[in-house]
């Protein structure tokens, strides 16, 4: 039984702006009756009392996009949103997820949900997010005014396509499944009784589902489409419709090249057995999986000091460059030797080569370091170049001041050009040898990092250390701490050689 | 470990935690290394916002990829939305029901974002939107820095609308001022933009975080009374009305059409002109001004050259001026933090004493018409020259430097 909508409706919006018989007044009242009721048996209330009358509309959220059909929230006493035109599906999708406990329901029209909204149409049903979207299809653009949208048919005349229309339809239904919706209606907007009730009933099944549903009504728009295609009057286009559309169960019936030129009514589809989005296991185990990392992740608070700096004065810098090929970890070493510098006092700041060279293979982390504040984060100059790699080298040496160093891989560059600035330490060999990390390559980061640091002295050793600890997993934090005392040790030896 | 509460807070100083760890208001932190882009998804948490939507674009996408990780678990909302549009389409709905939201891009994708912006201002839905600015037009340079969007960032969405620009210059500062962002949001209740860009965005720098405790938090202001009487566009005090949840029983119409101060469509020519001068007003008053201009003067007081910069250009300008100074002359850098709304009051103070004002900018002159604009109120209008770069590469402190000195 049709609920009364006069206490849904916002007084101040009784008058609506539909020409009269048009087929959106029906549509109003159907899925405001199919929502009352749905609404009243989920929160156990009774509409007839003042306070189940809240409850029901406090627990509604409407919501439309541009277009004639949209003008429908505005009307309801809901918790109504009138959005930008295509986009209703959007902004539903953020109210379901921030309010899992509201109905949500969407009214839109043809060009509105299926041409300039269809990306969202088409992911919403891939999502399966619980709420459900009520089409007025009437194949045209009406507000506007008879213009021909993406289900007008293939040679009917309108105002964008004086010649008639020249590109095929979408199969609204076809669309849906394909997308994945999991409840698929078709309703028409008749003259027939019939035709009404079902179409509530459908609404009310569809509201009932458990996910992402589309009730599909064929209407009409008599005064646009209509007035240019023969069915200029409400009751003519009304009745034109019922000799095009049929019952499932008969349309199912249908030779193939028959059924194209009917609109079968009834539930097409219905899969209750996938659970909608938010109930979903892979979204709930998602949502287990990300508040046990969160919880493994508070940071300590630890008391600090400022280190005053004089705002006006020029404090030297260092620029180290770590460059290698991917897989190297250099951008860890820059990081950890920023960290480390931190710890000590100083400042400092971390840039990386980033874009498409990136996947070359090739990469390199820079740091500058200071005792005062550092503003222009890019060096005019390189103090320190560390290459893993002969590519590094080669490619970077010509950035490294006259007076600056280059601590060069030894192992895995052998062309160094004479180049003074060369401090060849054999790092892959000392790697492999006393580090003897399980992958190859592995630590290797550290130990350059670690001679480097011990070279020059960044931070002090303690910082360091505390800083790869803090950067490198506890499995591999051993054999991390082994590569610290290589480079240092390395970083000693060299010094005697200097 | 995490002590009591500690004592808020001041964000109307340039540094608010810096200056806090200096007058022993707090003592302690967390002392992290942080990109840009990780520091705006830290201070977008420890201020509560709880609902990310967004579309992976560089050099923004970290943003993205923070909010994945933390807020699920936190009890908040992530989706990787269809498109750019769904995004804040989705933001606006989350913002609606109740959430502190945010979603970031860059370049194309905040161009696609601006029809909605546009929604977002008229509704005054509270929203934080990040453009991690990259070099344009169209594709540009997607790794690339720039700092064109300074005009879209004001005027991109159509329609007279009022907008809150703000644009940080390193990882500490985004997230203190993702964290003044979201605060102005609320109490302001509309959108405020980032205006970040992919150098600041990209590079790394220690970063403290203040205890939980002593960051100030602004949520926005809810209606009281009977449900009956709600105007969710009515006339209050300060301009800014009331604002409930979809579900908080304050049941409401929230509409892209002009509307009444209930929210329902309205032409009448009368209201139409209230609600738009209303919005635009609400952040004209003293106090609404306090609260969102925020100008950094380095050494202005005897400045007779003037540079004006913001973002990572801010850094450029503060080392020439420094240079400038140890050789005798005297500069001084005007930093708006707020890009939007001007500063007009402190610019013209500081113009008003100098002689050359120099504008560098990644673009080809866009704060620069702004500065230009102020200046002529002036007399005598002092020179105004650009430093505009275009070729990706960043402006240099000699770059600003050499125009200082001639």
């Amino acid at each position: 039984m049709r609920i009364r909508i006069g206490p849904f409706m916002r007084p101040a919006m009784k008058k609506s702006i539909w020409c009269e018989g048009c087929g959106l007044g029906n549509m109003s009242s159907i899925i405001t009756s199919a929502l009352v009721s749905t609404v009243s048996k989920r929160l156990e209330v009774d509409p007839n009392t003042r306070e189940g009358l809240e409850r029901i509309k406090n627990n509604i959220a409407f919501v439309s996009g541009i277009g004639c059909t949209s003008r429908m929230p505005g009307q309801l006493d809901f918790n109504t949103l009138h959005t930008a035109h295509g986009r209703s599906l959007a902004f539903a999708t953020g109210i379901k997820l921030a309010r899992p406990e509201l109905t949500v329901a969407l009214a839109a029209g043809d060009g509105d949900i299926f041409a300039i909204g269809g990306n969202h149409f088409i992911h919403t049903a891939r999502r399966n997010i619980d709420m459900t979207l009520i089409v007025y299809n009437n194949k045209s653009y009406g507000m506007t005014g008879a213009q021909h949208s993406p289900t007008s048919p293939l040679g009917e005349i309108g105002t964008s396509a004086p010649y008639g229309v020249f590109e095929p339809p979408f199969n609204v239904v076809n669309l849906a499944l394909g997308a994945g919706a999991t409840f698929v209606a078709q309703g028409a907007l008749t003259t027939s009784q019939e035709h009404l009730d079902q179409a509530e009933a459908l609404i009310v099944a569809a509201l009932g589902h458990k996910g992402f549903s589309l009730v599909n009504l064929i209407g009409t728009c008599h005064t646009g489409w209509g007035a240019r295609n023969r069915r200029a009057e409400a009751f003519r286009y009304r009745r034109y419709l019922e000799e095009k559309v049929m019952k499932l169960e008969s349309w199912k019936a249908l030779p193939p090249d028959e059924q194209g030129k009917y609109f079968p009514l009834g539930i097409i589809h219905q899969d209750d057995s996938r659970p909608d989005f938010q109930s979903s296991k892979p979204y709930l185990d998602a949502i287990e999986r990300a508040k046990k990392a969160v919880a493994g992740t508070q940071e300590l608070l630890e008391d600090i000091t400022l280190v005053e700096q004089d705002p006006l004065a020029v404090y030297p810098r260092t620029s180290v460059r770590f460059a290698g090929s991917g897989g190297q970890g250099v951008l860890t070493a820059g990081e950890t030797d920023l960290y480390a510098a931190f710890l000590s006092g100083k400042s400092g700041v971390f840039i990386k080569n980033y874009g498409p060279e990136a996947r070359g293979g090739g990469a390199y982390s820079q740091v500058t370091i200071s005792d005062g504040e550092i503003h222009f984060p890019q060096a005019e100059n390189l103090e320190v170049l560390v290459a893993l790699t002969q590519e590094a080298y080669d490619k970077y040496r010509g950035e490294v001041s006259a007076q600056g160093k280059i601590i060069v891989n030894s192992t895995a560059v052998k062309e160094f050009y004479g180049d003074a600035r060369v401090i060849a330490s054999p790092i892959g060999d000392l790697l492999a040898r006393e580090v003897r990390p399980p992958k190859k390559e592995q630590g290797i980061n550290v130990l350059a990092l670690a001679l480097t640091m011990g070279l020059f002295n960044l931070a002090p050793r303690g910082s360091v250390e505390t800083a790869v600890k803090k950067y490198f997993s506890d499995k591999n934090l051993k054999m991390n701490l082994r590569a610290l005392d290589v480079g240092y040790k390395e970083a000693e030896r060299q010094r005697g050689l200097i | 470990m995490r002590t009591g509460a500690a004592p808020k807070i001041d964000l109307r100083i340039v540094s608010p935690v810096h200056q806090a760890l200096r007058t022993g208001v707090i003592t302690q932190g967390r002392r992290l290394i942080l990109s840009g882009n990780d520091a705006i998804v830290r201070g977008a948490i420890d201020v509560g916002a709880r609902g990310y939507f967004g579309y992976p674009i560089t050099p923004s996408t970290e943003i993205e990829e923070g909010a994945a990780r933390y807020l699920l678990g936190m009890g908040g909302v992530f989706l990787q939305t269809e498109d750019e549009i769904a995004a804040i389409g989705a933001a606006i709905g989350a913002s609606l029901a109740g959430l502190k939201v945010f979603t970031a891009s860059s370049g194309p994708g905040i161009s696609l974002k601006q029809e909605l912006i546009g929604f977002a201002a008229i509704t005054e839905v509270p929203l934080v939107i990040i453009n991690v600015q990259r070099a344009g037009p169209s594709t540009g340079g997607p790794t690339d820095v720039g700092q064109s969007d300074v005009m879209q960032a004001r005027w991109g969405t159509h329609g007279d609308h009022p907008i809150i620009v703000i644009a940080p210059n390193s990882p500490q500062e985004c997230y203190e001022e993702t964290i003044r962002a979201f605060n102005l949001s609320e109490r302001y209740r509309m959108p405020v933009i980032i205006l970040s860009d992919a150098k600041v965005g990209q590079m790394k720098e220690p970063a403290i975080l203040p205890p939980l405790a002593s960051i100030p938090i602004v949520n926005r202001r809810k209606p009281v009374g009977s449900p009956r009487d709600y105007e969710p566009f009515g006339l209050t005090e300060d301009g800014v009305p009331p604002l409930a949840g979809f579900g908080d029983g304050f049941r409401a119409h929230f509409t892209g059409l002009y509307h009444g101060r209930n929210g329902l469509p309205t032409k009448d020519p009368a209201m139409v002109d209230e609600q738009l001068r209303r919005i635009h007003a609400k952040l004209e008053t003293a106090e609404a001004k306090a609260d969102i201009l925020k100008t950094e003067e380095f050494v202005t007081d005897d400045a007779d050259v003037v540079v004006v910069a913001f973002g990572i250009t801010s850094r450029a300008a503060k080392d020439a001026v420094i240079l400038a100074r140890q050789a005798g002359i005297r500069a001084g850098l005007l930093r708006p933090i707020t890009l939007w709304p001007s500063d007009e009051v402190t610019i013209l103070r500081v113009l008003g004493r100098a002689k050359k004002v120099i504008v560098p900018e990644l673009n080809l002159g866009q704060y620069g018409l702004e500065i230009d604009r102020l200046a002529g109120h002036l007399s005598p209008k002092p020179q105004v020259v650009g430093i505009n770069k275009v070729d990706t590469a960043l402006i240099s402190p000699a770059d600003i430097l050499r125009e200082i000195k001639i």
